[in-house]
């Protein structure tokens, strides 16, 4: 073992939950880190000098996976906060996050990112948050008030509280199409200029979409979703002509991207709307062939 | 200020260091080089880009640039520790060189270990596989191909 609780006031490792939430409290300018690979790496390129550090990696009900039950009956996946992006891959609890996940950065990140740290600060450029809001997953937090579980929908706009941290990500078992795609400069590790992740569940009816890079967080396409849900006949599983261009014109417009040394706010609109419309239609042709 | 020193203790190679007064932000490559002086551990980006630094924790791959040294619980093995004791090269070590993939040789370290991880994972790479899985290793002198080709052949044997 490295550590035991406290290193010292300034690196604070706690081995439980409840510790980490007195910890909370007690040093809150201390920065709370998962795996580190974001932190650290601000701070050597002096974006952070950070006075103190809380690590989550002593806890052990922060960790692993808990696969769930078969679509439609089954009962919801746990993905712990300090599960690494690797051990989520190899969890292959979605073709989704399959795709999203070996996008996600280099094999030697994936090893030490945690899946708390990928979404705890809502930063719109991170992979995991768009494909949960797909995913329809919900966010387990504790702090100093006591527990709660609320939807990504509501995480991703309200983020967490004052000496609060996640505990858990909740995935409801979900069958069907689901797909994540993305621009970004290079096919290889390094941030999305805008990325879109869709879900369609023909067992409960649903559409859920997430959208990266193009505001100032991850954004739910919940205008679009609803439209789509309304427009495809479930019985014979198609959507009727000029649907998936409406989708994508939905999703562009739910959107507020910023202007930055990556792309321009129209480029993000048009590639949300390109990349919306062409996921619908590589759903209908998967539809088609049966 | 005092408190922004920490002690702590480091299983490397098969070894226990225990490390005094190091800086609480201290990195784990800042350790391995600094303070152990294993220095094939190699120092670049610093922000987990080039994968230089990489070592293995627990057998898997980790940039050593952007751990905390402080949050470092597990195995560590540096190019010192996988390379054979006698001076000889191990099978993934001699396709490489076997393949040109040594230049200035500054990535190769990391390269190794990076590559000793994946090829235990994927014996017959393909090469997109091998394209995907040391996509954390980047060389500056552009042995790209012949990087490919000497994880191929050794992931072969």
């Amino acid at each position: 073992m490295t550590v035991t609780s406290a290193m010292s006031g300034r690196v604070v490792r706690p081995t439980s939950l409840e510790e980490a939430i007195t910890a909370c409290t007690q040093r809150p300018d201390a920065r709370i880190m998962g795996g580190g690979t974001l932190v650290v790496a601000e701070r050597a390129l002096g974006i952070s000098t950070t006075p103190a550090y809380l690590l989550l990696s002593g806890i052990p009900e922060l960790h692993g996976v808990t696969p769930g039950g078969a679509a439609a009956t089954g009962g919801p996946s746990r993905i712990g906060a300090q599960t690494t992006l690797r051990a989520l891959l190899d969890a292959a609890l979605s073709p989704m996050l399959d795709v999203a996940l070996r996008s996600l950065a280099t094999p030697q990140i994936r090893n030490r990112a945690t899946v708390g740290g990928n979404i705890a600060e809502r930063r719109p450029a991170h992979t995991l948050a768009p494909c949960l809001l797909a995913l329809d997953a919900s966010v387990g937090s504790a702090g100093p008030d006591g527990t709660r579980r609320r939807s990504i929908r509501d995480f991703v706009a309200e983020g967490l509280g004052e000496g609060e941290i996640i505990v858990d990500v909740a995935l409801p078992a979900r069958g069907g199409f689901q797909r994540f795609v993305r621009v970004a400069p290079r096919n290889g590790p390094g941030y999305a200029i805008a990325s879109v992740a869709v879900s369609i569940d023909p067992t409960g009816r649903s559409v859920h979409s997430g959208i990266g890079g193009s505001g100032s967080t991850a954004l739910p396409g919940t205008a679009a979703d609803d439209f789509l849900a309304e427009a495809i006949d479930w019985a014979s599983g198609a959507a009727p002509a000029g649907a998936a261009e409406e989708y994508g014109r939905l999703l562009a417009a739910a959107c507020d991207p910023p202007t930055d040394d990556r792309a321009s706010a129209g480029y993000r609109r048009h590639a949300i709307a390109v990349m919306g419309r062409r996921l619908i239609e590589a759903w209908n042709e998967e539809q088609q062939r049966g | 200020m005092d408190d922004e020193r920490i002690n702590l203790s480091l299983r490397v190679n098969g070894a226990t260091h225990r490390i005094e007064d190091a800086w609480y932000f201290e990195t784990l490559l800042s350790v391995l080089r600094y303070r152990l002086a294993l220095t094939g551990t190699k120092q670049a980006c610093e922000t987990g880009s080039c994968g230089a630094c990489t070592v293995l924790l627990d057998g898997r791959p980790i940039n050593s640039c952007i751990a905390l040294a402080a949050d470092v619980d597990g195995d560590v093995t540096t190019i010192e520790g996988y390379s054979p004791a006698d001076g000889s090269l191990t099978p993934l070590q001699e396709a490489l060189l076997a393949a040109g993939d040594v230049q200035c040789g500054y990535c190769l370290p990391g390269m190794v270990l990076a590559g000793s991880a994946f090829i235990e994972e994927h014996p017959n790479a393909t090469e997109d596989e091998v394209r995907e899985g040391m996509c954390g290793n980047l060389c500056r002198c552009t042995a790209y191909l012949s990087m490919i080709e000497g994880i191929r052949e050794a992931s072969a044997r």
